[in-house]
C-alpha cells in the first residue's frame, strides 16, 4: 500500500525532479534517434497497417542486419517528420515486373503471401539500379497510377517498422 | 587592466555572436513564415467563398517572384509560370480540390549568400475529392530571393525521389 502511494502521490523532493528529468530526458532521445513512433495515415499498407494505427520506426535495425526481401522500411522525404511506410520487393541488380497483379523477379513468379486484395497490374520489366531497392505498398487494390512505389535510394531508409 | 579587458572582450564577443544569430535567424523565421502563409492560401476549405478564394490566390502569387520557376518531371513541366499563369493554375488546383489543406513540415534552409536562400522541405496535402479521404506527400526543393527587403520564393522544384 505504502509503494503504491509513493508510486501515485510521490514525495515532490529534488530526488523526484531527477527522476523526472532523468526519465523525460532518456524518453526524448529514445523516441527521438531510436525509436521513432508513428502514426499511419493513407491505405497504401493495408491490410497489414491500417489508416489510423500506430507503429515504431526501429532506426538501427539496418546498422547490425542487411534489407532482406519483403523488410517493411520507412522512406524518409525531406525529414523524418513525414515518410512513406513500404515494403521492400527487390534489390539491385534484380529485374521486376507485374503481370496481372503478380510479382515476377527475375522471371521468377514471387508469391506475396501479404497481398490480400488481388489486382490487375502491369508493369514492364525493369532492372533495379545500382544503391537502390525496389518497394511498394501491401495494398494492390488500390489504382497503380495512384499507388506510390518504385526505387529510392537506400540512404533514404529511415529503419525497419516493428511490429 | 587585464581582467577588464577579457571581460570586454567576452561581452563584445558574445554580442557578435548573439547578434549573428539573430540577424541569421530572422531571415529564416521570414522565410518560414511566408511557406506557412503560401500554405494558408494555396489551402481550401469546404465552402469557401469565392471572393476569398480569389484573394488567397492573389496573396499567394505575390509571394513569389515574378516569373517563377516550375519543374515537375512526372508532368514534364519546367519552365518559368508568371504570375498571371501561377494564379490561373491554383484556381484550378483549387477547383479540383475544394476541401484541401497544405502543410509544409521537415523545413532545411540553407543560405548561400545574403540575398538567396535554399529551401529543402515535404508538402502534405490532406483533403477530400470526387474518391474521398486523400492524403498526398511531396519533396520540394524551393528557391527564395530576398527582393526589396523581401524574400520570394523563386522556385519550386518536385524532388522525384521514388522511380516505378
Amino acid at each position: 500500500m505504502s509503494f503504491l502511494k509513493r508510486f501515485f502521490l510521490p514525495e515532490l523532493n529534488s530526488q523526484f525532479l531527477l527522476r523526472v528529468i532523468v526519465v523525460s530526458f532518456a524518453s526524448y532521445l529514445v523516441f527521438t534517434f531510436l525509436l521513432i513512433p508513428l502514426k499511419i495515415r493513407g491505405k497504401s499498407m493495408e491490410p497489414t497497417y491500417h489508416d489510423g494505427s500506430y507503429a515504431l520506426c526501429w532506426r538501427p535495425k539496418y546498422g547490425y542486419t542487411s534489407f532482406k526481401r519483403f523488410d517493411v522500411v520507412t522512406v524518409r522525404l525531406a525529414g523524418r517528420h513525414v515518410m512513406l511506410l513500404k515494403r521492400i520487393i527487390a534489390f539491385a541488380g534484380e529485374s521486376l515486373e507485374f503481370r496481372h497483379g503478380v510479382l515476377f523477379i527475375n522471371s521468377r513468379q514471387i508469391d506475396e503471401p501479404y497481398v490480400q486484395f488481388n489486382s490487375d497490374w502491369n508493369l514492364l520489366p525493369r532492372t533495379v539500379a545500382e544503391g537502390k531497392v525496389y518497394v511498394i505498398g501491401d495494398n494492390r487494390g488500390l489504382d497503380m497510377k495512384r499507388h506510390v512505389f518504385g526505387q529510392v535510394n537506400m540512404q533514404r531508409i529511415v529503419g525497419g517498422v516493428v511490429p | 587592466m587585464n581582467n577588464k579587458l577579457a571581460v570586454y572582450s567576452l561581452l563584445i564577443l558574445c554580442v557578435v555572436v548573439g547578434g549573428y544569430f539573430v540577424l541569421h535567424s530572422s531571415d529564416e523565421q521570414q522565410i518560414k513564415k511566408n511557406l506557412a502563409l503560401l500554405a494558408e492560401y494555396c489551402s481550401t476549405t469546404a465552402q469557401e467563398p469565392l471572393l476569398e478564394t480569389m484573394q488567397k490566390i492573389s496573396q499567394a502569387a505575390k509571394l513569389c517572384r515574378d516569373p517563377c520557376e516550375v519543374k515537375i518531371p512526372s508532368f514534364s513541366i519546367d519552365r518559368e509560370f508568371t504570375q498571371q499563369e501561377f494564379s490561373q493554375h491554383l484556381m484550378l488546383l483549387k477547383k479540383q480540390l475544394p476541401t484541401t489543406r497544405f502543410n509544409f513540415t521537415d523545413t532545411s534552409i540553407i543560405m548561400p549568400g545574403e540575398d538567396s536562400a535554399a529551401i529543402t522541405t515535404t508538402v502534405q496535402l490532406k483533403g477530400t475529392n470526387a474518391a474521398g479521404r486523400f492524403a498526398d506527400v511531396y519533396e520540394l526543393d524551393i528557391g527564395a530571393e530576398k527582393i526589396d527587403g523581401n524574400w520570394l520564393f523563386t522556385s519550386f522544384h518536385v524532388v522525384e525521389f521514388i522511380e516505378k
